[in-house]
């Protein structure tokens, strides 16, 4: 856990945005546009994963084919009200449950892989 | 005293129901059936909002559904059941029953008698009206390994906010996870 921030300081990131000037934060880049271009030619490269947030930009490249894996956490608490997690997705898409994972605190982990049979769903 | 229970299916971004209704969804197979008749083999009441109530009685007891399901079929055309509607007049569905008003006073008592567990199957608002009350002893969410982008959201404007206790998970070969909570407390 005391090394979380450290490694989240070190590891290379990259934000997306139209209307940031400069990104400070320790070993960030910013990136304007081609957002789609820029994550097909990492997933090019050789290394560990690419971890995306954000759920306007997720949903980008969701339709554009670039996530592998989803993990969804589960948090015991119901709201009622609030934003949902996608908004206005076209597309149904398959997942591969691969593992469910139980933390004291009562969250649940689910951790899914993207299916090879959503081709047909996408225009 | 009976316990009762909330069961639903959603999907991976939290809809209980798709676009027109549809659930197409649904991820089941054998070991599904095979857990829906164990989960009814404890269960000796149903409860339907109305709209699901009809789904139901449309299929449980046609031919069909006897000849490719009958265990499931038989259950859920011989337990006690009851509908709560204020539109329906009477319910054709065998031992069925309708309620028209006060569907919290009428759980409320259900739960005083003995015997095995009361299912509360679909219905956001009829879900929605026992949430409020705090008459739900176990959530069963199954989350179903699909997004689907747009849909109705599973408890929409519910007026509380209410955290709950995590009992256990039963993931299945389909990739369904089934999450089992009762509630903590009232906010």
């Amino acid at each position: 856990m005391l090394d979380f921030p450290d490694k989240f300081n070190a590891i290379p990131k990259i934000v997306f945005s139209r209307t940031l000037q400069k990104a400070e934060w320790n070993n960030t880049r910013l990136v304007k546009d081609n957002m789609v271009a820029e994550v097909s030619k990492l997933k090019q490269q050789p290394g560990k994963h690419i971890s995306a947030g954000g759920i306007r930009m997720f949903q980008e490249f969701m339709r554009a084919g670039l996530v592998d894996e989803y993990w969804l956490t589960v948090q015991p608490v119901v709201v009622g009200k609030g934003k949902r997690l996608f908004g206005g997705l076209e597309d149904r898409t398959n997942l591969n449950l691969i593992d469910a994972k139980v933390l004291r605190s009562g969250v649940v982990v689910l951790h899914y892989l993207q299916t090879n049979n959503n081709q047909e769903n996408r225009h | 005293m009976k316990k009762s229970y909330l069961f639903n299916l959603i999907t991976f971004d939290g809809f209980f129901d798709g676009p027109n209704g549809d659930l197409s969804w649904h991820n089941v197979d054998n070991e599904f059936h095979e857990f829906a008749i164990s989960q009814l083999n404890e269960t000796d009441t149903i409860l339907f909002g109305r709209v699901t109530y009809e789904m139901m009685a449309s299929y449980w007891p046609t031919e069909t559904a006897i000849k490719n399901d009958p265990i499931v079929a038989d259950k859920m055309n011989s337990l006690q059941r009851i509908v709560f509607s204020k539109k329906l007049d009477e319910a054709a569905w065998s031992n069925s029953r309708v309620i028209k008003e006060n569907a919290d006073d009428e759980l409320s008592e259900l739960k005083q008698q003995f015997g095995k567990d009361i299912a509360i199957f679909g219905g956001s608002n009829l879900a929605m009206t026992f949430i409020q009350q705090n008459l739900i002893d176990e959530y069963r969410i199954m989350v179903n390994p699909v997004v689907l982008g747009r849909g109705a959201p599973l408890f929409e404007g519910l007026n509380c906010r209410f955290n709950l206790k995590l009992l256990k998970i039963k993931t299945f070969k389909s990739g369904n996870a089934l999450l089992y909570y009762k509630p903590n407390d009232l906010m």
